[in-house]
């Protein structure tokens, strides 16, 4: 090897041994899963003393989730802080690589169809560094307001974090006790992961969730984690569920006094949240007893009907629609190929030619296809 | 006899030659290499669903029917080092390894036919648009393009010479790389 090639050996394996150390992936499973045969080939790599061919790079960058920029890249980019909600022991490390790429990805489709997002997500800020459940609640009122969520924020939250503010949101399978999501904020700006398993209501709450964790970033420093996550769930809990509006569906279904489990559900669907949310909203609220809420929670006729009710809901896609458009964008306007776009959209080239075919998505070189608007 | 020359074709391309039902009389006019990343990871296998069109590249290096070249990793880090990041996010690894293949010059004859404007716009870049030539000139010289009828606006003469004009004009003012070359 010359000098120059050595340098870049020595760079390049030092960054996948870095990546592939925090993973959590063993030597020999990497060589398992690029097919290089033994873990000596690729400790030989880690150490500069083997030079990487093109196709083991990619093979490489694919299993470590990550591109081969960023293997070859020798200034670092800062690591990404993230905020988990139930974080599971094992397996982390997976979800959130994979995350971080599709997010880098999110971030560089955005720069090359040269979208900047119009509005900056509102920060929250408190007199104090270690607020009350009360204070929470109002700039949860005051977040509701700003991003215009209505009287049903669920159904309307996700669409305007992702259209107004830019939001990165994605959905991942973190299984069934994999935890629920986590939120991170860096160059590409602020994302979120939410578990495609869970139910949309609980997807929803989990969302909710993160914004808090987004809107505070650099607040709340007195508090510790545990309190920070109480104070997450008051948040999501009071966005997602208006006092008002609230207040007057329960009204509406009470009859003598008296919610039937049945109008209970009811409403959890139609401000879809959880019953369990709603329950605990409703004694925060003050018009239940917390008494009372464990006892009808632990009732298996409530969970029956509750059961009963859910609606056939399907799994999210794994990428937003409003990245496959952006996607789709930057195609046609020739700021990437086929090839790259079958990348970014998770597809093959192959399947991919097809579609793209089919839906004409490509366009002539020069070809007019703008009209002019007026004021702007 | 010696084919005519030697074609580094890119995933694009290939996938579009198997559309237009050309990929046995690109392989009949010209000595056709492929870079290994195309060949092992981006267009390792197909059939289609009515099992009309097959691509088993590795399959036809294995036969001799086409030759997979490869670059190293320092060279793609060599040729694109003064690259403005978020525009080298923009090309494939195929493409990145195939513009690698040209900048190292192991075939001073050989020839690239991509199909992405950015490959092109990047061939352009580092001063080597005399070597990368477009799928329609492709099937031009090999008297391929009678009844193939209207191709892709990216395979097209066209837009390759825009986006080849694009790449050397970045190449004179410095868009897109991190330090201007002149």
């Amino acid at each position: 090897m010359d000098h120059k090639t050595n340098e870049h050996s020595i760079v390049l394996g030092k960054r996948i041994r870095e990546t592939r150390e925090k993973l959590k992936i063993s030597q020999g499973k990497l060589a398992d899963q690029i097919g290089l045969g033994s873990a000596q080939i690729i400790s030989s790599i880690e150490s500069g003393n083997r030079e990487v061919k093109a196709s083991e790079l990619s093979r490489i960058a694919r299993a470590l989730h990550t591109s081969i920029d960023n293997l070859l890249n020798p200034e670092l980019r800062p690591e990404p802080q993230f905020a988990w909600r139930e974080q599971p022991e094992m397996g982390f490390e997976e979800h959130e690589s994979r995350f971080l790429l599709r997010c880098e990805r999110y971030g560089l489709v955005e720069k090359w169809c040269n979208i900047v997002t119009a509005q900056p997500i509102p920060s929250v800020k408190f007199s104090t560094s270690s607020p009350s459940f009360s204070q929470v609640q109002i700039q949860a009122d005051n977040v509701r307001n700003t991003l215009q969520l209505g009287g049903r924020p669920a159904c309307s939250l996700q669409k305007t974090l992702q259209e107004d503010f830019g939001v990165k949101i994605f959905y991942d399978d973190l299984g069934q006790n994999g935890g629920s999501a986590f939120s991170v904020t860096s160059w590409f700006g602020n994302a979120v992961l939410l578990n495609s398993c869970q139910a949309p209501w609980r997807r929803n709450y989990s969302l909710a969730h993160e914004l808090f964790h987004l809107l505070t970033a650099n607040e709340l420093k007195e508090c510790g984690k545990e309190q920070i996550e109480k104070l997450a769930n008051v948040f999501a809990s009071a966005l997602l569920l208006p006092s008002e509006h609230l207040t007057a569906a329960v009204s509406a279904k009470v009859e003598s006094g008296k919610l039937s489990f049945e109008s209970l559900i009811e409403i959890a669907r139609e401000f879809d949240v959880s019953v369990d949310a709603l329950l605990w909203r409703l004694v925060n609220l003050g018009r239940l007893e917390s008494g009372t809420v464990k006892e009808v929670l632990a009732s298996s006729t409530l969970r029956a009907i509750d059961k009963a009710s859910f609606p056939l809901w399907e799994r999210p896609e794994r990428l937003p629609e409003r990245y496959v458009r952006l996607c789709l964008l930057a195609y046609r306007q020739n700021k990437i190929g086929l090839a790259k776009l079958a990348e970014f959209l998770e597809s093959s080239i192959l399947d991919l030619a097809d579609q793209v075919q089919d839906t004409g998505a490509e366009l002539a070189t020069g070809e007019q296809a703008e009209i002019a608007v007026a004021g702007c | 006899m010696n084919k005519p020359k030697l074609l580094l074709l890119d995933a694009d391309v290939i996938v579009f030659a198997h559309e237009l039902d050309l990929w046995e009389k690109i392989k009949n006019a010209y000595e056709v290499h492929v870079p290994s990343t195309v060949v092992e990871i981006e267009v390792k296998f197909f059939t289609s669903k009515d099992g009309g069109r097959r691509i088993d590249l590795q399959a036809e290096v294995a036969s001799g029917q086409i030759k997979r070249m490869e670059a190293t990793a320092s060279e793609i880090a060599e040729a694109f080092s003064n690259f403005e990041p978020s525009f080298l996010a923009a090309l494939h690894d195929g493409e990145k390894e195939a513009i690698a293949i040209l900048v190292a010059q192991s075939s001073p004859d050989l020839v690239f036919c991509t199909g992405d404007v950015i490959a092109i716009q990047s061939a352009g870049m580092l001063g080597l648009s005399g070597k990368c030539i477009s799928f329609e000139e492709l099937l031009e010289k090999a008297g391929l393009l009678k009844g193939v009828g209207r191709l892709r606006p990216s395979l097209n003469r066209v837009t390759h010479e825009t986006h080849s004009q694009k790449g050397k004009q970045r190449r004179l003012t410095g868009e897109c790389f991190k330090k201007p070359l002149f």
